[in-house]
């Protein structure tokens, strides 16, 4: 069992994934520390960006989404008051989620 | 797992549906919300509330009577029925009676087939999470006089053992008849598990059922405060919130301090009301997202006497989706379609029953004009290993 495992890592595990998986997990942890310090919900949060994008205002948000107007107003507030390095990590963490569909 | 429901009027609601009332509507400032279920609770004093143009357009109707403190008569099945025929709603309900047996059941199947005939409204048939399997299987055999089954379940604080017994008539009513289920009276709070003191907000409905409304009845008066905690979603009295955060760190969504949020007097009640409605907002929109990738994260930390049935029920709606009513699936015999749902079945992870179906499966169909369902388990059997 383990010279089978060694022989995975040899062959399938390069420096260069070892490199993209510790640095996504990295990414991973950042978003999640950045959302729980404001309480944000990282999926409701990926959805108003999905929806935002295409030009709905926040009551429509809330009517597509049936979230208090209040949460689509409070996520909207914490996003223009957040830090631009944050809301930049942020942004990219979401539009990759949502460009590979998940 | 979503999907769109056209309905008899022409109306279009997305599955899984959370039915929202008045109530819900003006909690969450809102006049509406898009394509989902409006449910109007019957008052014996006001009757129906009317609601504006705006919920009529947008919003699938239910007009509901609740009958499940009223023993079962003829009279008052056909009463509450006529209540709703001559509304404005998209479905006729026949709802759930305290205590129903097998004959009342009866009389209510063979009403609805009656009804079914007549008008031109989705006919919603109520039955109880307690039904007995000799019911079940009335139901299941005269499934083509309704549209859709609801279950009643009727609880503020859902418990494994109630909650086994509903999931197993959504299963075997879904797997025989490919119908659709809602369920009613729903509760969005848990037991825990042996390793876990605390109850947790759990509404998983969207991943069990196709539409669901939240019990109605009033709960009896909690002795303490608690209220869900928005890292862990545990519910909470005030010693538990201390373990995880400081009375003075601030709750984000209201503004205010944690030893503030468990303060005495009206207005922080009201206080506590907005928090945990809109926690139960976002949580239920991450429940709704929820897909067979991301499932696996949403239930690693929850309750794991649950998780058996949750994933039971999730896998059964992404393979009558992605198997059973697939175009491709409609030029095999149902008997052959159900020996490769069981292979398919076999799998413990969604993610992977769905990249099956996708990657292997829908390939090899749209290659070739028809490959034999004996090629197609073999596929699925030896990517097992």
């Amino acid at each position: 069992m383990i010279e089978k495992n060694d022989n995975y890592l040899n062959f399938n595990v390069t420096h260069s994934s070892m490199g993209e998986l510790l640095s996504s997990l990295k990414e991973k942890e950042e978003i999640s520390n950045i959302c729980k310090e404001r309480s944000l919900n990282i999926i409701l949060l990926k959805n108003l960006f999905f929806w935002s994008a295409q030009g709905f205002n926040n009551v429509e948000l809330a009517r597509k989404l049936g979230v208090h107007r209040v949460t689509v107003q409070r996520y909207s507030s914490t996003l223009k008051k957040m830090k631009v390095e944050e809301y930049h990590k942020l942004f990219n963490y979401i539009s990759k989620g949502l460009r590979n569909g998940v | 797992m979503k999907s769109e429901l056209k309905l008899k009027s022409g109306k279009i609601i997305n599955l899984p549906s959370r039915m929202f009332r008045n109530k819900d509507l003006s909690e969450m400032n809102l006049d509406y919300v898009e394509n989902k279920i409006y449910f109007n609770k019957y008052d014996e004093k006001k009757g129906f509330i009317s609601f504006n143009k705006e919920v009529e357009k947008n919003m699938a109707i239910i007009n509901y009577v609740d009958c499940s403190t009223t023993p079962f008569s003829k009279e008052e099945l056909v009463s509450s029925i006529k209540k709703q025929i001559d509304t404005n709603s998209d479905f006729i309900i026949l709802p759930y009676f305290k205590d129903e047996n097998e004959y009342d059941l009866n009389i209510k199947i063979e009403l609805a087939g009656k009804i079914k005939t007549r008008y031109n409204k989705e006919i919603i048939l109520e039955i109880s999470y307690k039904a007995t399997p000799q019911m079940i299987k009335k139901v299941i055999k005269q499934s083509e006089n309704f549209d859709i089954l609801a279950v009643f379940y009727g609880v503020h604080y859902g418990r494994f053992p109630s909650f086994r017994l509903l999931c197993e008539k959504i299963f075997l009513f879904k797997q025989v008849t490919n119908g659709k289920v809602f369920c009613t009276g729903v509760p969005l709070v848990f037991s825990g598990d042996e390793y876990s003191k605390y109850s947790y907000l759990f509404p998983i409905w969207s991943l069990v059922c196709d539409g669901w409304v939240k019990n109605w009845k009033r709960g009896g008066g909690a002795k303490e405060i608690r209220l869900v905690d928005y890292e862990d979603y545990r519910n909470k009295n005030f010693m538990g919130w201390c373990e995880t955060h400081k009375p003075n760190d601030i709750v984000e969504s209201v503004n205010m301090s944690v030893k503030g949020l468990f303060g005495d007097g009206h207005a922080m009640k009201q206080v506590r009301e907005q928090y945990i409605g809109m926690l139960r907002d976002e949580v239920l929109n991450e429940v709704y997202s929820i897909t067979p990738k991301s499932i696996g994260t949403y239930l690693r930390d929850k309750p794991r006497i649950y998780i058996a049935l949750i994933l039971d029920l999730y896998k059964q709606k992404l393979i009558i989706q992605k198997v059973r009513e697939a175009n491709w699936a409609k030029t095999y015999a149902e008997n052959d379609i159900r020996l490769l749902e069981k292979e398919l079945f076999n799998f413990l992870s969604p993610s992977e029953i769905e990249e099956k179906i996708e990657k292997n499966i829908v390939t090899l169909v749209s290659k070739e004009q028809k490959v034999p369902i004996s090629v197609l388990i073999n596929e699925v059997q030896n990517s097992r290993f």
